[in-house]
């Protein structure tokens, strides 16, 4: 193909390669009422007419100079003159364009032949990869290729009907004598319509993954990995074709609840027609007005107001304090406790002796006091050893109170003196004591 | 309405506190009324909302009459069934406030909205999901509406944005469908702020209107006149 700019050169051609819509309506009535046979001048005159008066109404008058502008513009591009037969034909790009409108709107939709069409390229598929797997690529060029637009344009076909419906629908619903409801029940009928077909096709789309299936094996062997970017384009490609159906059913999910929604506002033309009328008179006399140096407001004319949306007073405002440390530590799990029942029997026990022995201490010490007090002198030693005598010789209260006494005494009041000679008792051969004796001090 | 306060009436008057869903739903239902939230089927969630409101219309109304002097309304048919409470007719008293301190819709936002309403209900642009395809539609197929609404836009003094009125009139329609977001009017898409579905309650901007658009005619005709 030619290097060309494709847009600086359409651009000053525009409407001689792509008719407006009246020259493109003649056209093709041109075509379907002659084809590739050669017509006279007075034929498409007829036509022009006939194509006008459709479009702008009847009474058009007859202009000779319009038909003139508009044939000799069709001459450019799509139509042939012979000068001396004086008659005309299509051109071959004027063929072509009629052909093509032609084609795309006698298409519609076959989920059978859509069915077969992927069968015959699974089966394809797999006898070409019998021979070997660079097969793929001639598979490609002579089967995919060639089918893949085909079978793509088949969903295109489904996605345009539904804007179709929706078109129609808008069209519909502005009608004056429009009946809502039947409006509604024939589009919602449509739209089903087509949703079938989107799951027919979607059924047809199957033989997809058994393409992708074989692909995919493909991919596992290292020999392939030439092969990867076709690969890749058909993997891809079903991708897409899958996608693609799917966003025609979602399409449709979400119109089909919007069209019910009019349902309950039929009949409503005459408030429509007065909403759109109030709509402009408040966009023509909308004004601007400045009070006591605040921002410009707008405002709409006299008695229509703005109306008020909430009484912020009426809604509860709350503030939460949340302090940082507080809110970011985690509760605590609850701790468990038990209760060792035999240790604190035990610790119990162990205190009630030690209670009891500080009771027999401090019974000593004041039985040693009160006899200080009396006889104004007590003789340790001996004291020491009745302590033992009564207290089934247990040492240590014996000398806690001597040292509690040696603390208690340790004052002006009393005197403690200790010869060192060693006092003795019989009964405990292996203990000794210096002689101490406390004095009351006069 | 007079009623006796025995404990039996009060249990018919003030029926929905009786409701087993009443404690989980009424304190988040009382405080989206009272911000001017509209509650319909889809929206706001969850549905618990809605179903409460529907089954206890009467006694919640009462509550609100009782209570607030708030008047609880209900609007639309079957699935365009909505709750709001209008504070336009309503809170004669109950609640101190000024005047001043109401909070309106802003003039430019009605616009907005009824430019929106027109382009989607009376033109039926049911596929109409996007707020950047709603801005595109106005220029590309609305002339006559973008240049009467361009004249209002250009001499608003919105608070922050560029001098460019496209960025201006983008802003606007912004905030306007951020405040009809508050209203319930529409929900928006919470992974996308772009992507918006329409609400029956958007018709209560219709609605408040309706004495003015019934004689918008004799409206015109006056104005002429004058």
């Amino acid at each position: 193909m030619k290097e060309i700019d494709l847009y600086s050169e359409a651009k000053p051609r525009y409407y001689q390669l792509i008719p407006n819509k009246k020259d493109g309506l003649i056209l093709l009535a041109l075509y379907q009422k002659h084809q590739k046979q050669e017509f006279t001048e007075e034929q498409i005159i007829q036509v022009i007419t006939k194509v006008l008066s459709d479009l702008d109404g009847p009474n058009q008058r007859d202009e000779n100079n319009r038909n003139n502008n508009i044939i000799l513009r069709l001459q450019e591009f799509f139509l042939w003159r012979d000068r001396k037969r004086k008659v005309y034909g299509f051109k071959n790009y004027g063929e072509e364009f009629c052909q093509k409108v032609f084609k795309r709107l006698s298409e519609s939709y076959h989920p059978a032949k859509i069915e077969r069409l992927f069968k015959h390229l699974l089966e394809t598929l797999k006898t070409s990869l019998e021979k070997n797997s660079a097969e793929l690529l001639i598979w490609m060029d002579d089967h995919f290729n060639s089918r893949s637009t085909e079978l793509a344009q088949q969903i295109e076909i489904l996605d345009q009907q539904v804007s179709e419906s929706v078109d129609d629908f808008r069209f519909q619903i502005k009608q004056p004598q429009a009946n809502i409801l039947q409006v509604i029940e024939t589009i919602s009928t449509g739209l089903d319509q087509i949703k079938k077909h989107v799951h027919e096709l979607t059924t047809g789309f199957q033989i997809t993954y058994d393409i992708d299936d074989i692909l995919q094996d493909m991919l596992k062997n290292t020999a392939n990995f030439e092969l990867l970017d076709s690969i890749n384009l058909v993997l891809q490609y079903n991708q897409n074709v899958r996608n693609h159906l799917d966003q025609v059913s979602v399409r449709i999910d979400r119109i089909k609840p919007r069209i019910r929604e009019f349902i309950f506002e039929f009949n409503q033309h005459e408030l429509d027609r007065k909403t759109d009328k109030f709509l402009h008179y408040l966009l023509d006399n909308a004004s601007y007005i400045r009070q006591d140096n605040q921002p410009k407001r707008f405002v709409f004319p006299e008695k229509i107001e703005s109306f008020t949306i909430r009484v912020p007073e009426s809604i509860p405002r709350f503030y939460i304090l949340t302090e940082r440390d507080f809110a970011r530590k985690a509760p605590l799990p609850p701790a468990v406790r038990s209760v060792d029942v035999e240790q604190t029997e035990a610790m119990m026990v162990k205190n009630i002796e030690k209670l009891e022995i500080k009771k027999r201490i401090q019974h000593w010490a004041k039985e040693a006091i009160d006899q200080i007090e009396k006889d104004g002198k007590l003789d340790f030693s001996p004291f020491f050893f009745n302590i033992l005598n009564q207290e089934d010789r247990n040492l240590n209260i014996a000398v806690r109170t001597a040292q509690r006494l040696v603390k208690q005494c340790n004052s002006w009041q009393y005197e403690i003196t200790v010869d060192q000679n060693e006092y003795h008792d019989p009964n405990y051969l292996n203990l000794s004591l210096w002689n101490m004796t406390i004095l009351k001090k006069t | 309405m007079e009623y006796d306060d025995s404990e039996k009436d009060l249990n018919v008057r003030y029926a929905f506190m009786l409701d087993k869903t009443a404690k989980s739903t009424f304190a988040k239902l009382d405080y989206l009324l009272k911000s001017g939230m509209h509650i319909q089927r889809d929206f706001p969630k969850p549905v618990s909302l809605y179903a409460f409101l529907d089954k206890n219309y009467k006694s919640l109304q009462a509550y609100y009459d009782d209570y607030f002097e708030m008047l609880l309304k209900k609007e639309g048919d079957g699935w365009n069934t909505y709750f709001y409470i209008d504070f336009h007719e309503g809170s004669r008293g109950k609640i101190p406030t000024d005047n001043q301190y109401r909070t309106y819709l802003k003039s430019e936002h009605i616009l907005i909205g009824l430019i929106f309403f027109k382009i989607y209900k009376l033109d039926g642009n049911i596929e109409l999901s996007k707020i950047s395809d709603f801005i595109n539609l106005l220029y590309q197929e609305y002339d006559e509406l973008l240049n009467k609404l361009q004249r209002v836009v250009s001499t608003i003094e919105i608070d922050a944005g560029s001098d460019l009125n496209e960025e201006k009139l983008k802003n606007l329609v912004h905030k306007a469908f951020a405040e009809f977001e508050q209203l319930g009017w529409i929900a928006r898409d919470t992974n996308d702020s772009d992507y918006f579905t329409y609400q029956p309650s958007f018709e209560r901007l219709r609605r408040i209107y309706y004495p003015q658009i019934e004689t918008i005619d004799e409206i015109i005709k006056r104005k002429e006149h004058d």
